[in-house]
């Protein structure tokens, strides 16, 4: 009982609220006649204005040519204006394709559909668009977004005003029973977000409402309801609506019921018609007995019976190639004909409520003229309006996804932070603590060395080795081969000898010059052994050991009053032209670091975002709502645009402010080449997601040219260093030019005009430009 | 005797303050030789019922027994192969040819290759089946459904749980099963319970079950409940019950209502139970007490033969899920493309990209001390004249320009030193090298005079380079070639000159290194670290993925009502993704020391076995990954979070002595420093068992697997 008080106080709120209602002036209302306005611009086909959809002898294919996999068989359908039209069928018969065809998403191979007067998916025709509502079968809302976001999101979309779009809001709120706006959508339970989900196909007050199995595990009062409001809204014979489900029995509110299977419809009618014709009880008995006929006939060798309803496709079938397209239609449909002459006939007179629909009397024709005409004003410069409120609206759908999932977020902001303070203070710093293991003959049997300073000639082996770098420790050893054992024990780095007259052979050696004697040399000669199993530190013990005979040859020159040059290798790298005299691992790495943090970033953002949306039947939905893809793929440009700039900021405040790595040039060049890497990172995500079906192996797509890009591009080793046919190929890829590039903007300090510089930028650009042109053709594949 | 019990079953999600109520005190009772029908809206813990029936979830309060025992005990054999279950989801490892899955569910249940044929082929035949050898991917919908159909029914199970068999199947299918059921409950003792939330397919059942937030709001044969309600179809008796019931959501906070519900169902109650005896009086002839009590003998005997069985099939049951695991790997080409070809191609191009010498370098080179280039081609040339005790030089510098080959450098010749200064500036030479005038005459008179030389000399007898070090890795090379030029051109022209050869170096001399060459390349420091971390980070991803979609599509969920424990499933894959790694390990192995030339001085075994470990525990981290992570993208985004930080902490890149202290500590736990420490070791040092870094190298791998191993159980028991 409380819910029928419910239910009449709830009444004139809905009356209020669509326009079938008479006193509804801020609502915009469509009318027959604004629809035979837009035909006429169209100016295609105006046979038969009393259809909402008309389709005749729709082929459609899926699969290679040489093995069809046929899905719509010459079908033909028509939904009268102002009715409920149920399409039944198992699925995989081919509804969720029929729908998508009506809905303009997807294309027939061959056939014509009209809906709403004009062909879905041609400019004007306002389909796909705000002409129509869609409630595809899967829940398809964000789960990030409170209820009254995913409403703000769509009615954007539809290009309404904000204060409207709340209006509405309320009144679906009250009239679904939903609970508070602010709710997330996962936090609902599945009945409710199904209502948010058949609100939002209601959001914006469609012509024409297709929902794909709304009542599937609904709950029955709910089933109840939205069948309720469904009768309530077409009792107007201004809404039409079509309804998929396989559940036959719940179909019998409809006016019309089409029964589909294989690809056909096996009958067109109204349910009563129906039951009587095939003097069954229930709608499943129907069904079911037609699909055992159909089921003989393609046993009989698929002839046709034509006496029977159920072979019209199949003579159509035979007409159809050559004889124009009425012809063949008005031969095929004789059985049905009759009865959809009928049809027609009882959806006319059921404006005036033969349903026994708790008819009100229809809206005043004048005032819904009035209004109807308002709105063609309005949708003509809705097509500027739109764009804006659509691209708001995917705009804010992208940020509030990635702001609601912590994990997203942290993998935005927090990872390449952690990466470039991981990378600083773990690559390229010179290797402290090596341990080298010294024999010393020249020392006293205490252990200690000491020399005296200034130029005195005793202990020099002593002097040298308090010349070696602190970050080398030396460990004394008796012998020459205990040392070399402590080496191959992997407990020394290398192993150093002293002879015993190592300082008097040292002198001579400088003194007698060219006249030294063999023995002479031989004596004077550190004898080192180096563990050079690992590279990095091999090379820099044996550079410092270089360096530090040099400062200690030339110190004691100059104390001596020599010349220090006498002691020196008379090879002298001079003042670099670029860079520092001691390059930095780290001052090397860090620009293709950089780089390959915020592309891979992107393209792991990316990759998957497309396809999630896909999967979770989220892209239908916007596509039916009029979105392009173009619209889709530039809103995420956007958003990750943003993203990018937050990313770059971070990572260069930390490489160049927090640890100092060198940057003599534009930092402004820096930025800009960042961000676009960025961009084309995210570009390559796209072309990711748009060609594989699923998530998994985007995933490992994207994982998978981790590695090889890495490696590749010049990021650890110079590019010159490999074969020349992979170095040409090395170049092609995204990531090595613009790596040069930064390099060269870092330590050389160049500018863009410099070759170098513009070619990395060059590189980037037209890799972001052959991205999108991949993506955008394979997404426009994957629509027909 | 009832097939299942349900007896004030309480069960609810979420934290104990603030529970998410699935079952409220819930009562059923299914007998046998029925359909039971359950029905009701998505979301009213239908799901969760069937969940706690057969033993996956367990109840947080209340009893429920299923044949005689509880299920998910020992020996109740449920879950197991006395309960057959169709999920929701098709379930069905669409590699599979139809056959192969039938007898992959016959193996698992443990029965005999003679069974399953004889069953396989009364299910074809009844249930109309495409041939055996297509691929359930290949299928249309219907036929995967009647495939999963099939697959829940070949052992002969006691019972038959159908969830939603019949969704948006056709009508002539729907009819087919339903007759099959009824069939079957008729002439058996089976009992199924079906659920659907289409109301009206469940005329048919025996006895209906209404089930709305978490109660059951009606039990009752469907003609019983049709006139109790005065209702023409089903549908509407739902309706007014739930009308009845109230709108609310929140149904804990009506508990008056229930109450009040529950007696009107306590009166249905009575009326369901006679009239269920009466049926079974026509089938079995024994009443329902006596039927009772052989009932509970019979849940002993097969207890014991059960528990047999158990034993006996373990390894059938394995077979069957390796078979399973293999074949899902194989028929997935571009899968297999992956895993065999990926590890060739990342290290050919690791081999073939890294760590080579920079050829190609372009050196600019002044020489003041000629007239023009053309003088040292000439080769007539001769640059040394020694006499007794002297000897005179011309034009050195022409012989230091010869030493200079292609390999370290292109020379280009340049007029004056301003002009390749400028080209250096813009990038087209990397350096200049520069002979002053008098070169030749400085040497000859540092050489001579030594310490008493002219000032002037020492500045002009200097070889100048200018270089640009922006490439830290081209420096370096560059550097070490010059110095190496150098170093052969004066023991060359010492020799020539008849002196001491080594009288023109510093007296630092370095030997045959130790372990390794003078000469080392990158690529062999790197190599170790690049593999390993290629053969954990693809065992993590391939694991991974593996099993969240094993679970996505509810395989997972099938298999383990199949009876198969938790610990049985990551047994099979263990072993699966073992031979994958043996495989790939092996590849690369080959690979590297056939193709690649990487030497190694130590036991191929020992870094074969390392290698195997590292990429075991990167398969436990995939699986551990799977565990917490729910969808793809968060599993992706767990791997490569963690990939970066590993890479760069490792060592592989650069030596860890380079690092702050702390992080050294830090990077030595993660699971590739020690062992590509260890690696290389083995490699370039030869060093075996006995060593430190060897034996930490190992040791650490093992540890990283206890542990991941350990957290991996953990979290199963957790997510359960």
């Amino acid at each position: 009982m409380d819910a029928e008080n419910q239910h009449q106080i709830q009444r004139p709120k809905v009356k209020k609220m669509f326009s079938w209602s008479d006193d509804a002036p801020t609502i915009p209302v469509e009318s027959s006649e604004q629809t035979i306005a837009t035909i006429d611009d169209g100016g295609t086909q105006w046979s038969r204005p009393q259809n909402a959809v008309s389709v005749r002898h729709a082929f459609k294919t899926y699969g290679p040519k040489s093995k069809p996999n046929q899905v719509l068989n010459n079908l033909n359908m028509t939904v009268a204006k102002g009715t409920i039209y149920g399409l039944l069928g198992a699925s995989g018969c081919g509804k969720t394709t029929l729908l998508s065809c009506i809905v303009g998403r997807k294309r027939l191979n061959s056939g014509e559909i009209f809906v709403l007067g004009g062909k879905p998916g041609t400019r004007g025709s306002g389909v796909p668009g705000k002409r129509v509502g869609y409630m595809p079968q899967e829940i398809a809302l964000y789960a990030e977004f409170s209820i009254k976001e995913t409403m703000m999101y769509f009615g954007w979309i539809f290009g309404m005003q904000t204060s409207e779009i709340i209006e509405r809001l309320h009144f679906l709120l009250n009239f679904l029973d939903l609970p508070s706006e602010n709710r997330l959508v996962k936090n609902l339970s599945g009945g409710q977000q199904r209502r948010v989900s058949f609100a939002v196909a209601l959001m914006h007050d469609p012509e024409l409402l297709i929902l794909d199995e709304p009542t599937v595990g609904v709950d029955p009062l709910l089933r109840q309801s939205i069948w309720n409001h469904l009768v309530h809204i077409t009792k107007a014979g201004q809404k039409t609506v079509i309804i998929t489900t396989h559940y036959i029995e719940e179909a019998r509110q409809a006016h019309t019921i089409g029964l589909m299977r294989s690809g056909r419809l096996l009958a067109e009618e109204s349910p009563q018609v129906l039951l009587s014709m095939y003097r069954c009880s229930s709608l499943e008995d129907v069904f079911l007995k037609l699909s055992r006929k159909q089921g003989q006939q393609q046993q009989a060798a698929s002839e046709l019976n034509i006496s029977n309803n159920i072979s019209l496709s199949a003579l159509a079938f035979g007409n159809k190639k050559d004889n124009p397209v009425y012809i063949s239609q008005e031969s095929g449909v004789i059985g049905l004909n009759f009865h959809q002459s009928k049809e027609v006939l009882i959806s006319e007179s059921n404006n005036g409520s033969t349903y026994g629909l708790n008819g009100s009397t229809p809206a005043l024709p004048a005032a819904q003229n009035q209004s109807a005409i308002e709105c063609d004003d309005c949708g003509v410069d809705c097509c500027n309006l739109t764009t804006r409120g659509k691209i708001r609206a995917l705009l804010q759908k992208n940020f509030l996804r990635m702001w609601r999932n912590v994990g997203v977020m942290l993998f935005i902001f927090a990872l390449p932070v952690m990466q470039v303070i991981l990378f600083c203070l773990a690559i390229g710093r010179d290797p402290t603590g090596l341990r080298i293991a010294v024999v010393n003959r020249e020392m006293n049997a205490s252990g200690e060395c000491k020399y005296e300073k200034g130029c005195s000639f005793s202990n020099l082996s002593c002097r040298y080795l308090d010349h070696l770098n602190s970050s080398i420790i030396q460990e004394y050893y008796d012998d020459v081969e205990s040392a070399k054992m402590a080496v191959a024990q992997g407990n020394a780095w290398g192993a150093m000898y002293f002879t015993e007259n190592f300082t008097d052979a040292l002198v001579a050696r400088i003194v007698l010059g060219r006249d030294a004697d063999d023995e002479t040399l031989e004596q004077s000669e550190i004898r080192v052994w180096l563990d050079m199993s690992n590279q990095q530190i091999g090379i820099i013990l044996n550079r410092d050991l270089q360096y530090s005979y040099r400062t200690f040859a030339q110190g004691l020159l100059e104390d001596c009053d020599n010349n220090p040059k006498l002691g020196d290798v008379p090879i002298q790298f001079k003042e670099p032209i670029y860079g520092t005299n001691e390059p930095s691992f780290t001052d090397f790495v860090a620009p293709g670091v950089i780089l390959t943090i915020v592309f891979f970033l992107a393209v792991a953002l990316t990759s998957s975002a497309l396809i999630i949306e896909r999967t979770e039947g989220l892209l239908d939905r916007s596509w039916v709502a009029g979105v392009t893809p173009t619209e889709i793929l530039f809103s995420h440009v956007v958003t990750q645009f943003v993203v990018m700039c937050g990313q770059t900021a971070l990572v260069l405040i930390f490489m160049i402010l927090v640890f100092g790595v060198t940057n003599n040039g534009d930092i402004f060049l820096v930025i800009c080449l960042t961000i676009l890497q960025g961009l084309c990172g995210m570009c390559f995500g796209f072309v990711i997601s748009a060609i594989c079906e699923l998530e998994r192996n985007a995933i490992q797509l994207a994982l998978g040219s981790f590695y090889p890009t890495l490696l590749l591009s010049g990021v650890i080793w110079p590019i010159e260093g490999m074969p020349y046919i992979l170095r040409n190929i090395a170049v092609g890829l995204p990531l090595t030019l613009a790596t040069s590039a930064l390099r060269s903007i870092l330590t050389r300090g160049w500018g863009f005009m410099e070759f170098e510089v513009y070619m990395g930028f060059v590189a980037t650009i037209s890799w972001i430009l052959l991205f999108l042109i991949i993506t955008m053709v394979s997404l426009k594949l994957k629509q027909n | 005797m009832n097939a299942v019990e349900v007896r004030n079953g309480y069960k609810f999600y979420g934290k104990e303050k603030d529970p998410k109520i699935v079952l409220n005190r819930l009562n059923m009772t299914v007998t046998h030789g029925s359909i039971y029908g359950l029905l009701g809206a998505s979301g009213c813990g239908k799901t969760t019922l069937l969940s706690c029936i057969v033993g996956v979830k367990f109840l947080n309060a209340g009893k429920i027994s299923v044949l005689g025992g509880t299920p998910g005990k020992k020996g109740s054999g449920v879950p197991g192969p006395r309960v057959g279950y169709m999920p929701q989801e098709i379930a069905l490892t669409e590699e599979f040819s139809i056959k192969e899955t039938i007898y992959y569910f016959g193996r698992i249940y443990g029965m005999s290759t003679e069974r399953i044929r004889e069953r396989y082929k009364l299910l074809k035949e009844l249930l109309d089946l495409p041939p055996g050898s297509r691929q359930v991917g290949h299928c249309s919908g219907g036929q995967m459904r009647r495939v999963s159909f099939a697959a829940a029914m070949v052992h002969e199970p006691e019972l038959l749980i159908l969830d939603e068999p019949t969704v948006g199947l056709d009508p002539l299918l729907r009819e087919k099963i339903w007759d099959f059921l009824v069939e079957t409950t008729r002439t058996s003792k089976l009992a199924v319970i079906i659920t659907t939330h289409y109301i009206e397919e469940a005329k048919q059942a025996n006895c209906i079950g209404l089930m709305r937030n978490g109660i059951l709001l009606a039990e009752d044969s469907p003609q019983n409940i049709l006139s109790h309600y005065e209702a023409e179809s089903l549908e509407y008796a739902f309706l007014q019950l739930c009308v009845k019931h109230g709108v609310s959501d929140e149904v804990h906070s009506k508990l008056q209502q229930i109450s009040t519900i529950s007696n009107s169902i306590a009166g249905d109650d009575k009326t369901v139970s006679t009239n269920e005896v009466k049926r079974k009086n026509s089938i079995e002839s024994n009443d329902s007490n006596t039927a009772c009590c052989t009932g509970v003998g019979d849940v002993d005997c097969n207890k014991k033969n059960l528990v047999k069985n158990l034993q006996i099939t373990t390894r059938k049951r394995m077979k069957a899920l390796l078979v399973k695991n293999f074949l899902q790997m194989l028929r997935q080409p571009a899968g297999m493309l992956f895993l065999t070809c990926f590890p060739i191609f990342q290290l050919v191009c690791f081999y073939v990209a890294i760590g080579g010498n920079p050829i190609g370098l372009k050196l600019g080179i002044v020489d003041d001390e000629l007239g023009s280039f053309s003088e040292c081609w000439n080769s007539s040339l001769i640059t040394t004249h020694p006499y007794n005790d002297t000897c005179d030089l011309n034009k050195v510098s022409c012989r230091f320009i010869s030493h200079i080959n292609d390999s370290v450098a292109i020379k280009h010749y340049y007029k004056s030193f301003d002009e390749a200064y400028v080209d250096a500036k813009k990038g087209r030479v990397m350096g200049v090298i520069y002979f002053a005038k008098n070169f030749t005459q400085s040497m000859q008179d540092i050489r001579d005079e030594a310490s008493y030389a002219a000032e002037g000399s020492f500045e002009n007898a200097e070889i100048k380079i200018y270089m640009d070090k922006s490439d830290q890795q081209l420096t370096f090379f560059l550097e070490k070639k010059l110095m190496q030029t150098y170093h052969e051109f004066i023991e060359k022209l010492m020799g020539d000159c008849k002196y001491p050869i080594k009288a023109g170096n510093i007296p630092i001399g370095f030997k045959d290194p130790i372990y390794g060459s003078i000469d080392g390349v990158y690529t062999d420091y790197i190599a170790p670290g690049v593999v390993m971390t290629m053969i954990f980070f693809l065992a993590t991803l391939i694991t991974s993925t593996i099993f969240i979609t094993d679970r996505l599509e509810g395989i997972w969920d099938r298999t383990l009502v199949a009876g198969i424990s938790t610990t049985e499933l990551l047994l099979a894959h263990i072993i699966t993704q073992s031979s994958v790694m043996l495989m790939q390990c092996v590849e690369i192995v080959l690979l590297a020391a056939f193709i690649f030339d990487t030497e190694n001085h130590g036991d191929n075994f020992t870094v074969i076995l390392l290698l195997m470990l590292l990429g075991f525990s990167g398969m436990l981290y995939g699986l551990f990954i799977s565990i917490f992570c729910d969808s793809h993208t968060m599993a992706n985004f767990m791997a490569t979070g963690s990939f970066y930080p590993m890479i760069i902490l490792c060592g592989i890149f650069w030596p860890l002595e380079g690092m702050p202290i702390y992080l050294q500590y830090i990077s030595f736990l993660l699971p590739f420093t020690l062992p590509s420490i260890a690696v290389r070791d083995i490699l370039a040092k030869g060093w075996g068992f006995s060593y430190m870094s060897v034996i930490a190298g190992y040791s650490i791998t093992t540890v990283w697997i206890v542990v991941l191993l350990i957290l991996c159980l953990i979290g199963l028991k957790i997510k359960k």
